[in-house]
């Protein structure tokens, strides 16, 4: 007994650490979290290749002006070689067989053109026996036809709308009257029906979702596919990716209040829990220049219902910044499950 | 970099004048299977000359950390924190450098950034003199992006091998995830609080290494095929890699090469720490 409690002490998430503070680098900028990731940068495309017969052919659009990769693979790991033909000129062919650290398993090809020029080029693919279909990855790595995605918030909480944003740009010109679709995956794997994306702006395709088709929190992918032709009149086909975060909705965070106790500046907050576990009140403390100044972090188990928050940041790590010069930005972080469960940022006056 | 040579020299002299002082290295591997959790698997994830070149033909006490490839970085980092303070009380090491390997670099930035999280980490950040991190996702990896816009396809689920598994150490190393784990939960970025301990980073930034192995071919495709910007080891984009710490030095080792001490020494590099 004496041990079971050592070891679930030692284990737990440490709900009765000490508050940890500490000073920013000099120099450092505070930096609010972004909206979205980064746009995620395209400039390939997928296809699949289902197995109605021994044979089969797919049309690969090219924009030209790159080198053409084309990379085959069999729906699962088969002893027999891929056979495929790929009508163009100068093609080098490259078999990976079984690189098993990179999760790659069986045979697959890898078809390499130096200078593609614009156009449609014919994959003959003959699928091996058992083998329920192949997918083909292309890209143009030096290909000035880039489609860029992301999905917004990163940080969802429940009840947020869901923007999808996809651009097309050919070097500096946008690309409008393509067709671009996106489709949802679930924490869970779900994948929902792809849904059309609206060109809003010269290039710019947009979907906007009062919510979520599932009520599920965790990381939610969407693939971006688009497919259209450049103002020369060269296809293109280009395939993306993007990926929020579904918050649980497990607490809100109250209206923060800051005060000076002592030699400190005590900054709390009332929190409404609706899920109970160990959470993290993590603040950050920037002046009205947003020059990052110093940080805090407290541990609490938390029930649910009503709870208050708070920490002392020693005034020694404020730079001698006057009070009512300060910025906050005070989050709540689950630690059971990791998530963000309330952020709030405050000019303390 | 006469900083850091002088800083292991410092290092050196300050515990020779102790008696009580241990120095111990410390390999934390990247993402894979699941059977990465077999010190066997684990061990040879690093390979043998690595590890010999690295604790100065095992005379330097070390550790090969073994943890399930497929989990999330705190999933790991409890793994990893187990079997350090383990191996670090029972030898008494109070002086440790890590070194790590893409993914690996993730979950040692997890424990730096977390102390409170298990009262493990807090004694072991205590003890690590630096980490070196070779190839981190520490922006997470466009490859590892592959794997979910794939996996989105209508025969979902029979292409997620390409990248490693569409699993939860995959899901980690998103260009998104990261974004988000970076400004919520990973200390060390821009903006971010700084980490307790010093990073080194060594980015790879070759491609074709050896011509006869799959696995180059598959990093040079994959390259093209993800969309790295600049310059990257096929699997992990320089930008990336050095988004944390200190910039050491960059190899021409691609990721299959930069763990082990074969197309560059990089375990000689790493054993200049002792």
């Amino acid at each position: 007994m004496k041990k079971s409690l050592f070891l679930l002490l030692s284990l737990a998430p440490a709900a009765l650490a000490a508050d940890l503070t500490g000073r920013f680098a000099p120099g450092t900028r505070y930096e609010e979290p972004a909206a979205h990731a980064p746009a995620n940068v395209s400039r390939m495309f997928s296809r699949n290749v289902p197995r109605m017969a021994d044979n089969a052919s797919i049309d690969l659009p090219a924009a030209g002006g790159s080198g053409l990769i084309v990379w085959a693979i069999p729906s699962s790991p088969t002893a027999a070689p891929l056979r495929t033909r790929l009508g163009a000129p100068g093609v080098r062919r490259f078999a990976l067989d079984s690189a098993g650290e990179l999760g790659i398993r069986g045979t697959h090809e890898v078809m390499h053109v130096r200078d593609a020029a614009a156009g449609s080029y014919r994959l003959d693919v003959q699928v091996p026996s058992g083998v329920e279909g192949v997918t083909v990855v292309v890209a143009e790595p030096d290909s000035r036809v880039v489609l860029s995605t992301w999905a917004a918030p990163l940080s969802r909480q429940p009840g947020e709308a869901v923007t999808l944003h996809a651009e097309l740009r050919d070097g500096h010109l946008p690309l409008s009257g393509a067709a671009v679709t996106a489709r949802l995956t679930a924490p869970n794997g779900r994948t929902f029906d792809s849904v059309g994306l609206v060109e809003t702006a010269a290039g710019v395709y947009r979907a906007t979702f009062a919510d979520l088709p599932l009520q599920a929190a965790g990381a939610w992918q969407v693939r971006f596919d688009a497919e259209g032709r450049t103002a020369t009149g060269a296809p293109f086909a280009r395939t993306g990716s993007g990926e929020l975060m579904a918050e649980r909705g497990a607490a809100r965070l109250g209206a923060v209040r800051a005060e000076v106790v002592g030699d400190a500046l005590r900054i709390s907050a009332p929190a409404d829990v609706a899920l109970a576990g160990a959470y993290r009140f993590d603040v950050q403390v920037a002046d009205d220049a947003r020059n990052a100044l110093a940080w805090g972090e407290a541990v609490r188990r938390l029930e649910t219902g009503a709870a208050s928050l708070s920490i002392d940041i020693p005034l020694a790590d404020l730079a001698g910044t006057p009070v009512e010069q300060l910025f906050l930005d005070v989050r709540l972080l689950g630690l059971d499950t990791i998530g963000v469960a309330g952020r709030v940022t405050m000019n303390v006056d | 970099m006469m900083h850091r040579v002088l800083l292991a020299a410092a290092f050196a002299a300050l515990l020779g004048t102790s008696v009580e002082a241990k120095t111990g290295v410390v390999f934390i591997h990247g993402k894979g299977g699941a059977n990465l959790a077999q010190p066997s698997v684990a061990r040879a994830y690093w390979g043998e000359d690595m590890i010999r070149a690295t604790t100065k033909g095992f005379t330097v006490p070390y550790l090969i950390c073994s943890y399930d490839g497929t989990q999330y970085m705190w999933v790991a980092g409890g793994q990893v924190a187990g079997q350090i303070y383990n191996w670090m009380m029972a030898n008494a090491i109070d002086d440790i450098v890590v070194e790590t390997h893409s993914f690996g670099g993730v979950v040692i930035r997890w424990i730096l950034s977390n102390p409170t999280y298990d009262t493990r980490y807090q004694p072991i950040i205590n003890r690590i003199r630096w980490v070196n991190s070779i190839a981190p996702p520490n922006k997470g990896s466009e490859a590892a992006n592959l794997a979910g816009t794939l996996s989105g396809s209508w025969l979902t689920g029979w292409l997620v091998d390409l990248v490693g598994q569409n699993n939860d150490s995959t899901r980690n190393c998103t260009t998104s995830s990261m974004s988000y784990y970076n400004q919520y939960y990973l200390k060390g970025t821009a903006g971010r609080p700084a980490l307790p301990k010093t990073v080194y980073n060594i980015a790879g930034t070759g491609l074709w290494n050896d011509f006869i192995h799959s696995e180059d071919t598959g990093l040079a495709t994959l390259s093209g095929i993800a969309g790295m910007p600049g310059e990257d080891d096929g699997m992990v984009s320089q930008y990336s890699a050095q988004a944390v710490g200190v910039v050491w030095f960059t190899t021409l080792a691609n990721h299959h090469h930069n763990r082990r001490n074969d197309y560059r020494k990089i375990g000689d590099s790493l054993a200049t720490d002792f």
